[in-house]
């Protein structure tokens, strides 16, 4: 469904990324790991159009996407949430879901969705006129990811959903991530828990320094004794 | 119910103003007229600065290009007055969404500092056109004329800035409460997310730019038939500070803190000078040389004192106030009922 083909993208003159090649399949979950400052964040970036690479491909669904902006990638079917929640502070829970679908146009599907947003999150159902700013850090985690499921995409990029939350709330967190996937979205999850996250994907690709490092199932990645050492820690 | 009858006599009370102050108090509607042009522009600023994020320390530019291009129209050309008001509004829109453009590559600090250069140049550029503005020496704006009424006096001009500011406030609240208003704030909050969102950050930035700019040039069109002098340096730093002073005051984001700030800030120097002057006469401390200067400059510092009081206790702006005594007359009133039961009655 999506592939990056020889992907290098720049922040001015620093190269962020180096010769990336990936592949989401339909319905997949796929992992992306490395150490900080490898390139995940960037990669999304590219994906969702915020960032433009300087060499190579991005397409969807066989269509380049690589010079399109967001507000034309997001209604293809692919939405992102940020690294950090970035959830909008100002505005009450209701509102920043209401933001989520910004660009879609049938008032029905975002009803629809909405309810079964709040059936995946029930903290947010009874949160729904509360400003952003009184959340608690899970339940903008929360927020941050229901938001980007009401651009209803059939590719959802995930940056650092555990950064900085209690462990039970972390596993709370990824059983959605799972029952969504198993309703039909792919994910593309970048995440610093090398464990968890190959735990929960299908397959996963390792960054180190802007280059591919290492990809393969994440099954069999996780018994590789190399990304043990490394990654996992033992 | 009842609140809706405040409001209907609040407004009733505002619309007799003019008719029931006195002739001494001829300073006061100055004063109200002056502030209420500056609120227009604040209420565009605060749609700017306290909605969408962006700061602009240069607005009093578009203010002043708004005031050349209504005179220009009216004066030059021709135009009717009540045509050329708006016209002055739009075409400083553009000016704004042009200026949007340099604003996407800069925020903070940078953004601030731009927007300065920007409220630095344009009155020198317009001080190029002599023919149009005058140059220094500035031009001399008619009075305008509308169903065979001259608004010649500030009594008069009261009610046509009046009906001015309740349209802008009408566009203002519905821009808010729009989805293009969700989007303002969605950018300040978080550029990252909006963008994610598919919001384009390039039309909406223009967009808040053009917008209070729009609202300069209307206020700047009317300010300079009021005023009937117009010059390039009229429109400088001091301004753009007095708008960004008067949101911060007032309460970002928020219509009412525009208006409430632009009144505050526009009659608490007149306020503090009644008081020096009352002090310098009361005959306290005659013989004292030393004493009779502080009182004598005792305004000015006294506004500072006010001012720097305002921005420690009320930090989200004047409007807050209005909350904070909800909430202490609420506690009161429910202490109050605890009180009226008394112990062991059931």
């Amino acid at each position: 469904m999506l592939k990056l083909t020889n992907v290098s993208a720049s922040y001015g003159r620093i190269e962020a990324l180096h010769d990336i090649s990936l592949e989401v399949p339909e319905g997949k979950i796929v992992a992306l790991l490395g150490a900080n400052g490898a390139g995940k964040t960037t990669t999304l970036r590219v994906i969702a159009g915020i960032l433009h690479p300087t060499r190579g491909s991005v397409t969807f669904d066989g269509r380049d996407i690589s010079r399109m902006e967001t507000e034309e990638i997001v209604p293809l079917g692919i939405a992102m949430s940020p690294e950090g929640r970035q959830i909008f502070t100002g505005l009450t829970v209701a509102e920043n879901l209401r933001m989520g679908s910004y660009t879609r146009k049938d008032k029905a599907g975002v009803e629809r969705d909405l309810e079964w947003v709040l059936s995946l999150f029930p903290r947010l159902k009874e949160r729904l006129n509360q400003v952003g700013a009184t959340l608690s850090g899970g339940e903008q985690q929360m927020l941050a990811i229901a938001r980007a499921l009401m651009a209803r995409p059939r590719l959802l990029l995930l940056d650092e959903p555990s950064l900085g939350l209690a462990p039970m709330i972390v596993r709370d967190i990824f059983t959605i991530i799972r029952k969504v996937n198993s309703e039909g979205t792919a994910v593309l999850l970048v995440e610093q828990n090398a464990n968890l996250a190959l735990r929960t994907a299908d397959y996963a690709y390792i960054l180190e320094t802007g280059k591919l490092a290492m990809h393969g199932p994440a099954a069999e990645l996780r018994r590789n004794p190399e990304v043990k050492r490394i990654y996992l820690g033992g | 119910m009842t609140r809706k009858l405040l409001y209907v006599i609040g407004f009733a009370a505002v619309l007799a103003l003019p008719q029931v102050l006195p002739e001494e108090l001829n300073w006061l509607i100055m004063l109200l007229d002056r502030a209420l042009m500056i609120a227009i522009v604040a209420i565009g600023l605060n749609i700017l600065t306290g909605n969408a994020g962006q700061i602009s320390l240069g607005h009093a530019a578009f203010m002043g290009f708004g005031a050349f291009v209504c005179y220009g129209l009216t004066d030059i050309i021709g135009v009717p007055f009540w045509f050329s008001v708006p016209i002055a509004g739009f075409v400083a829109a553009i000016l704004g969404w042009g200026l949007g453009f340099p604003a996407l590559r800069l925020s903070g600090h940078y953004l601030a500092i731009a927007t300065l250069g920007f409220g630095y140049a344009i009155p020198q550029i317009l001080n190029l056109f002599e023919g149009w503005t005058g140059g220094w020496t500035g031009v001399k704006p008619s009075v305008p004329t509308l169903f065979g009424i001259s608004f010649s006096s500030d009594r008069a001009y009261f009610y046509l800035i009046l009906v001015t500011l309740v349209v802008l406030v009408w566009i203002a609240r519905n821009i808010q409460r729009s989805a293009v208003g969700r989007a303002f704030i969605a950018l300040r909050d978080s550029e990252v997310a909006a963008q994610a969102m598919g919001i384009s950050l390039a039309k909406y930035k223009t967009m808040a730019f053009a917008i209070s700019a729009f609202y300069a040039g209307v206020a700047g069109g009317l300010w300079a038939h009021w005023l009937n002098y117009i010059s390039p340096g009229n429109f400088g730093f001091g301004i753009s500070i007095e708008l960004f002073t008067i949101i911060v005051l007032g309460g970002l984001g928020t219509v009412s803190g525009a208006i409430v700030g632009a009144l505050f800030l526009g009659l608490l120097p007149k306020l503090t000078e009644i008081i020096s002057l009352s002090l310098q006469r009361s005959g306290a401390f005659a013989d004292s040389f030393f004493m009779q200067n502080v009182f004598k400059n005792s305004n000015q510092v006294l506004t500072g004192v006010i001012l720097i009081l305002v921005v420690l206790y009320l930090p989200m702006g004047l409007v807050d106030l209005w909350r904070k005594a909800r909430v202490w007359w609420e506690t009161r009133r429910q202490a109050a009922g605890r009180q009226a039961v008394p112990r062991g009655v059931k």
